[in-house]
């Protein structure tokens, strides 16, 4: 990973500034084709919209959250990015790069299903300790709850959410100790139909 | 949705997947994109500059002519490029619309042909961005006082079949139009450098004989003088009284500066007949006679100089307000500063701060 910062700024309280400054370039074609499932068309369509939305060649949090936003103009989708954003960044540098990026993509859409409900399992787990609790679960419900906006139906009452993480962990959390850890998470999804039959949509979607 | 977020449309849609575990229902399935998922490189040939962008690009904005199938109409099938004949270098600008979302308008082009290029392709100038808003606003203002100066010139042009009362007024407009109009604007000019002859000349002391001390010439030659005056002022009130006749709106003219100054010139004269031979009033019929010298800014009508003179100060006016607005506080401030600090002393001039006014404006002007 080729990291140049154009301009190398002593102050550390000028983040933004550095991050502006810094270039990132990514590794070679041929080592993301080897890193991930897409081909080097896919590759290279992925590579020009990214550059063209980030030109400096990294996503910080806020332009994520902007990006996102776009596509769900009704709710305030910050939250939920906010969670993604801690899931794509791998390497928890506060960034997230094209190499990120796609690496996170290619498991999302060309996974298994067990990378990726590896993946959501992550994604649920906001302090990555190995196991989600009803905390971690009603922060991203209440996310994706403000994500979908008022107009839902029906309409939502306030108690919402946590009456949904409560249904979630009766699913989900076989010996009733209160969290959900991967085995529980991954062994449960795999018998629900619903959920698999909805992991097939991601297909093909590039 | 901005031009380059829909590219990571995949990105949201397997963002997805982040609800899919926790929602009650199987999702609904993604719409499938009928369109040609591998993209291709279109040439875009504008009068031998080629340019090229990928397809995608360009059907970011399908109601414009590039976006949508209006381009068809002109495909080349044996180069297999699309020729317009048009500006290559506005085009740049156009194109850069598509690849950025961003419209700029560039400072060194001509505002008309960068409307009609951007007209041509379908664009519409409204989303011109935030940089170069200001700069494409006042270029068009600009160009617009332009035309319409324009059309106010050439106003000139022979209109058929207008009415007396419209010859007229273009005749007193613009006196070249014809001789008679010619003739009338020069008489009119002959009669007002007279009229302030005559008031210049009435005051001059012209005693010829020995035995009365000088007095000046209008009283000497009253007779005279008053003829004079009645011919000019006969001569004005007919002028403006066949103004008034002519002008399209009456009430516009009466409220107009020229009329004003007429009026003013020529009042003086009908007090004076009205109000002879009283002695109370007579002071102040002098006083009145001080507007006649008014009759001087009538050459305003014969003089282009004199109006543009008059424009300028009616265009700064705000500045020239200002001005007079600050000095005016300078003296305030000045004069009430004089007045208490010979407050003291007995034999001052300064008895009040009005008294102080005349020194303080005396010695801001540096006249001392």
């Amino acid at each position: 990973m080729s990291l140049t910062p154009s301009s190398p700024s002593p102050d550390s309280v000028e983040d933004e500034l550095e991050l502006s400054a810094v270039r990132h370039r990514p590794e070679g074609l041929e080592q993301l084709e080897a890193l991930t499932r897409f081909n080097r068309k896919e590759l290279q369509i992925l590579y020009r919209g990214f550059k063209n939305e980030c030109p400096s060649g990294v996503v910080n949090e806020d332009t994520f959250k902007v990006i996102y936003s776009q596509f769900f103009p009704q709710g305030d989708a910050s939250m939920y990015a906010h969670f993604l954003f801690n899931a794509f960044d791998t390497d928890k540098d506060g960034s997230v790069s094209f190499e990120d990026f796609v690496i996170g993509l290619s498991i999302l859409l060309r996974g298994s299903v067990q990378e990726k409900l590896n993946w959501a399992f992550n994604l649920y787990d906001i302090n990555k300790d190995g196991c989600i609790t009803k905390e971690e679960m009603l922060d991203i419900m209440k996310a994706i709850y403000d994500m979908m906006g008022k107009c839902t139906y029906p309409l939502l009452k306030d108690d919402t959410p946590r009456q949904h993480v409560e249904i979630f962990f009766q699913k989900m959390d076989k010996n009733k100790d209160g969290v959900v850890t991967i085995e529980e998470f991954i062994d449960c999804c795999q018998n629900d139909e619903n959920i698999m039959r909805s992991m097939q949509l991601f297909e093909n979607v590039i | 949705m901005a031009a380059g977020v829909a590219a990571w449309l995949p990105f949201a849609r397997a963002a997805a997947i982040g609800w899919m575990p926790v929602a009650n229902c199987p999702m609904p399935v993604a719409p499938r994109d009928h369109r040609k998922r591998h993209d291709e490189l279109i040439i875009l040939n504008v009068s031998g500059r080629r340019f090229q962008t990928w397809r995608t690009t360009l059907d970011r904005y399908p109601d414009t002519l590039l976006g949508s199938s209006e381009k068809q109409f002109f495909y080349d099938e044996e180069t297999k490029e699309y020729f317009f004949d048009r500006d290559p270098d506005s085009f740049r600008s156009i194109l850069n619309f598509y690849r950025t979302g961003k419209l700029h308008y560039p400072r060194y082009e001509c505002i008309s042909a960068y409307d009609e290029e951007l007209t041509f392709f379908g664009i519409i100038p409204e989303i011109i961005g935030d940089c170069c808003y200001e700069e494409y606003k006042d270029r068009k203002r600009e160009n617009a006082e332009r035309l319409q100066d324009d059309q106010d010139d050439n106003k000139d042009c022979k209109l058929p079949n207008m009415t007396y009362r419209e010859t007229m007024w273009r005749a007193f407009e613009n006196p070249h139009t014809s001789t008679m109009a010619l003739v009338f604007y020069y008489v009119t000019g002959f009669f007002i450098a007279i009229s302030v002859l005559t008031n210049v000349i009435e005051t001059v002391p012209c005693g010829a004989t020995p035995s009365q001390k000088d007095m000046p010439c209008g009283e000497r030659y009253t007779i005279a003088f008053f003829c004079m005056d009645t011919a000019c002022v006969l001569i004005f009130t007919v002028e403006y009284l066949m103004r008034l006749f002519a002008a399209p709106s009456r009430y516009q003219f009466m409220r107009s500066v020229m009329s004003i100054i007429d009026v003013v010139a020529i009042f003086p004269y009908y007090i004076g007949l009205v109000m002879t031979d009283n002695e109370d009033v007579s002071g102040a019929f002098v006083t009145l006679r001080v507007f006649r010298v008014f009759r001087i800014f009538k050459f305003s009508r014969h003089s282009q100089g004199l109006r543009i003179l008059g424009y300028t100060l009616k265009s700064c006016a705000s500045e020239l307000g200002f001005l007079l607005f600050s000095l005016t506080m300078a003296i305030i401030i000045f004069a009430t500063v004089m007045f208490y600090a010979e407050k003291g002393s007995s034999s001052t001039k300064f008895t009040s701060i009005p008294a102080s006014f005349w020194y303080t404006i005396v010695t801001m002007t540096t006249l001392g």
